[in-house]
């Protein structure tokens, strides 16, 4: 009785164990992934096929805001195009992105996926390497409704390289975001600043603005993104995006590398001058954003998105210029890169009907919902021939002419804590004051240095 | 001397509790043991959340030595612990001693309760844009009153107020649940006592302090440990108003294992900062269980 206990106590464990296993291993199983398409693979860029079924597609903003009503607007000609395709929308930006990736772990992913689950980081991220991302390479070489040549061409040269794995493409985009200056045109004219080109100009600006009593700049203090951007800046212009990328992989030594001196003194220059609006290291972005819109500082360094995410609150008749960031004299690096993103959707290989998905993200990669898109949003298109939106047509010309396209705050926020403790922390301490540039420099480097171990 | 077999009848009888038990251990099973034996078992591994996860033995537990953004999140997260202790107890036994004793004591007691209603997020948010130096209420209030150098004060900015200000938030929204507790337990001190201990001219704190206190003893005890888990366990206030900032004053375990786990994608380190977790809080509570105790008073 007592082995017949026992035996029957260990088959249950070992079910137990297996199971266990099964599960964390599950993600690995590899299953081919169940299609309704009713005429054949045309996700994997075929004859166009006559699409069917449930496609979900992830929005970045929930619902009720404008952009996930311009995404239902969308979903309901998409639907009236392909009558038995039934989409539905499902909110997964912000917060609610490891809702998403867990249903990726899960085996229930999403059919399109916003841009967040690293598919455009260089090494691919987990998910393209484990191979649960859909190629598009194929689709992507069909001709695009709307275009002249293929869907591929079709996008802004500057944006393509961000798409790609190893030689593949991996995201098509939606759009463009891309990191630039907005300025308050009122104040700028009031005190007799033209949009500053070289960051002499810059800090000519802030020092007339001060004087005026007016805070040249507003960021956010509790977003170390934010702060960033302005040390990605400046180092992007004295050091150049390939060695501060090789930096932060721990290659070489930040410290030693020509121009980090400059872009550590130009960046000292900023926090030390009393640029910045006062209490900024208690405010969060939305406020930082709202002050700017009140009037209460002259510039921000922010995304492309400020407009469209800002619109409720900016005041009638209040006029907004944008620059690039400036150029720095005698640099060594980019003085016309930029930073940004590309918005990459992906299709998911193990999504219930990837077929629908590509066709999903051809369809708003058309001309026309491209430009709507332009038009009630403010945002910039990431294909070609699509005009941009007011105060980005200088962006826009760079991304068509191929500019150096560097991803936003350097991709450091899908890198270990260690990393990216080592290089926003220094920042964070010159801002507030506690440190110099130098040490700031040499914090950063030697950080990296222990962090990539 | 040899434990008695039972008789058939209790025999039956404890076979029969088992279908009924049955649904709940499942559940347990399943929603709590089962995630606890993977979080084990994924602190062995080096995983990413995505592909197979890889054995690793006890390195991410030595890793967890080394790692100095782990220790400084160990510092802060007993601190968080410890100003909240301080600033909750008082707070909730005086508000549920005296709302006891005054005329609307009930209506205060629900104002008090009322922000447990909200949301974390809510609350957490709420408290970010009352001290917000530009558009913030406590800041156009200090102004008002004329003390624009306090109102100057990032409280949310600065390493030294900003731990402060998310205990503060915590407390405020949690308050009310603890005066509760406190409060029922003040209830049940016999009426007698209190009134013989002011016959014999105890003022209301000393009937409060030798009277009524050592009698709620056990109730504190309880609620001493249950926020010791709480505290130690602390997430939403600190990544809804700070996210671990400024200068990572702020960062607590908790706010670390979601940064480790969900930014980074290192599953295998969180889950091993998990364990630890664990095991700090199984050890503190029994701990804390043992030094606490005292011979309760009967009454």
């Amino acid at each position: 009785m007592k082995t017949r206990s026992l035996l029957r106590a260990t088959a249950v464990a070992t079910a137990v164990m297996l199971s266990l296993s099964a599960c964390i291993t599950g993600s690995d199983s590899g299953d081919e992934p169940e299609t309704e398409s009713t005429g054949g693979g045309d996700a994997s860029g075929g004859a166009a096929a006559e699409i069917t079924g449930p496609l979900e597609v992830v929005s970045f903003y929930p619902e009720g805001s404008p952009d996930f009503d311009r995404l239902s607007g969308l979903a309901e000609e998409f639907e009236s195009r392909h009558p038995g395709v039934d989409v539905t929308l499902t909110f997964g930006g912000g917060q609610d992105v490891p809702q998403i990736e867990a249903r990726w772990r899960a085996g229930d992913p999403p059919d399109v996926n916003y841009g967040f689950l690293d598919a455009s980081v260089p090494d691919g991220g987990p998910w393209v390497s484990a191979g649960q991302v859909l190629p598009l390479d194929d689709p992507m070489q069909q001709p695009l409704e709307g275009y002249d040549g293929s869907w591929e061409d079709a996008i802004l040269p500057g944006v393509r390289p961000l798409l790609s794995v190893d030689d593949t493409i991996y995201s098509a985009p939606e759009s463009v975001t891309t990191l630039q200056f907005f300025y308050n045109a009122a104040l700028f004219a009031e005190n007799g600043i033209e949009a500053p080109q070289t960051f002499e100009d810059l800090v000519a600006a802030a020092d007339t603005l001060k004087a005026a009593g007016v805070a040249p700049f507003t960021v956010t203090g509790t977003f170390l993104p934010y702060l960033q951007m302005y040390w990605d800046y400046l180092a992007l212009r004295h050091i150049g995006l390939e060695g501060l990328q090789q930096a932060i992989a721990g290659e070489v030594e930040l410290a030693s590398l020509p121009g980090a001196a400059e872009a550590a003194a130009d960046l000292e220059r900023l926090t030390s001058g009393g640029y910045f609006l006062d209490g900024f290291r208690g405010v969060d972005f939305t406020s930082a954003q709202m002050s700017f819109f009140q009037g209460d500082a002259a510039m921000i360094l922010m995304g492309s998105w400020l407009i469209g995410e800002m619109s409720a609150a900016i005041p009638e008749g209040f006029e907004v210029g944008t620059f690039a960031f400036p150029t720095v004299d005698g640099g060594s690096g980019d003085q016309d890169g930029l930073f940004g993103g590309t918005n990459g959707q992906i299709v998911a290989k193990d999504g219930e009907n990837p077929d629908a998905a590509v066709a999903w993200l051809q369809f708003v990669a058309e001309p026309e919902n491209q430009t709507a898109y332009v038009q009630n949003t403010g945002g910039i298109s990431a294909y070609t021939g699509i005009a941009a939106p007011e105060g980005f047509e200088d962006v826009t010309a760079m991304l068509e002419d191929g500019a150096a396209f560097a991803p936003s705050y350097m991709g450091i926020l899908a890198l270990s804590q260690e990393v990216q403790n080592a290089y926003q922390q220094p920042i964070a301490q010159l801002f507030f004051g506690e440190i110099d540039g130098a040490t700031m420099l040499s914090q950063m480097s030697d950080g990296l240095q222990s962090a990539a171990g | 001397m040899p434990r008695s077999r039972p008789n058939l009848l209790e025999r039956q009888r404890r076979r029969l509790v088992v279908p009924f038990l049955l649904p709940a251990l499942v559940l347990y099973a399943l929603f709590m043991l089962y995630p606890a034996v993977t979080t084990f078992y994924v602190a062995l591994t080096k995983w990413d959340g995505v592909n197979a996860p890889e054995w690793a033995g006890a390195a991410n537990f030595t890793r967890l030595t080394e790692d100095s953004l782990f220790s400084s999140t160990i510092t802060h997260t007993i601190v968080f612990t410890v100003l909240g202790a301080l600033v909750l107890f008082p707070g909730a036994m005086f508000f549920g001693y005296v709302t006891q004793r005054m005329r609307l004591g009930r209506v205060y007691r629900f104002l008090i309760l009322a922000p447990v209603a909200l949301s974390v997020t809510t609350a957490a948010l709420l408290w970010k844009f009352l001290v917000d130096p530009n558009f913030g209420a406590v800041q156009s209030v200090l102004r008002a009153i004329g003390l624009d150098s306090l109102a100057s004060v990032e409280l949310l900015g600065r390493p030294s107020t900003a731990m402060l200000m998310v205990v503060l938030a915590t407390v405020w929204h949690g308050i009310g649940l603890w005066m509760m507790f406190f409060a029922a337990a003040a209830e049940r001190v016999p009426a007698e006592l209190k009134e013989a201990a002011t016959l014999d001219g105890a003022s209301s704190f000393q009937v409060f302090r030798h009277v009524v206190w050592p009698l709620m003893w056990e109730v504190t005890r309880t609620l001493l440990i249950l926020w010791m888990i709480q505290g130690l366990q602390t997430f939403a206030f600190i990544i809804a108003m700070t996210n671990g900032g400024p200068l990572r004053a702020t960062e607590v375990i908790g706010t670390y294992l979601y940064k480790v786990a969900f930014a980074s994608s290192e599953f295998g380190y969180a889950a091993a900062i998990a364990v630890v977790l664990f095991a700090a809080i199984l050890v503190l509570t029994l701990l804390s269980q043992r030094l606490t105790r005292r011979e309760s008073e009967q009454y």
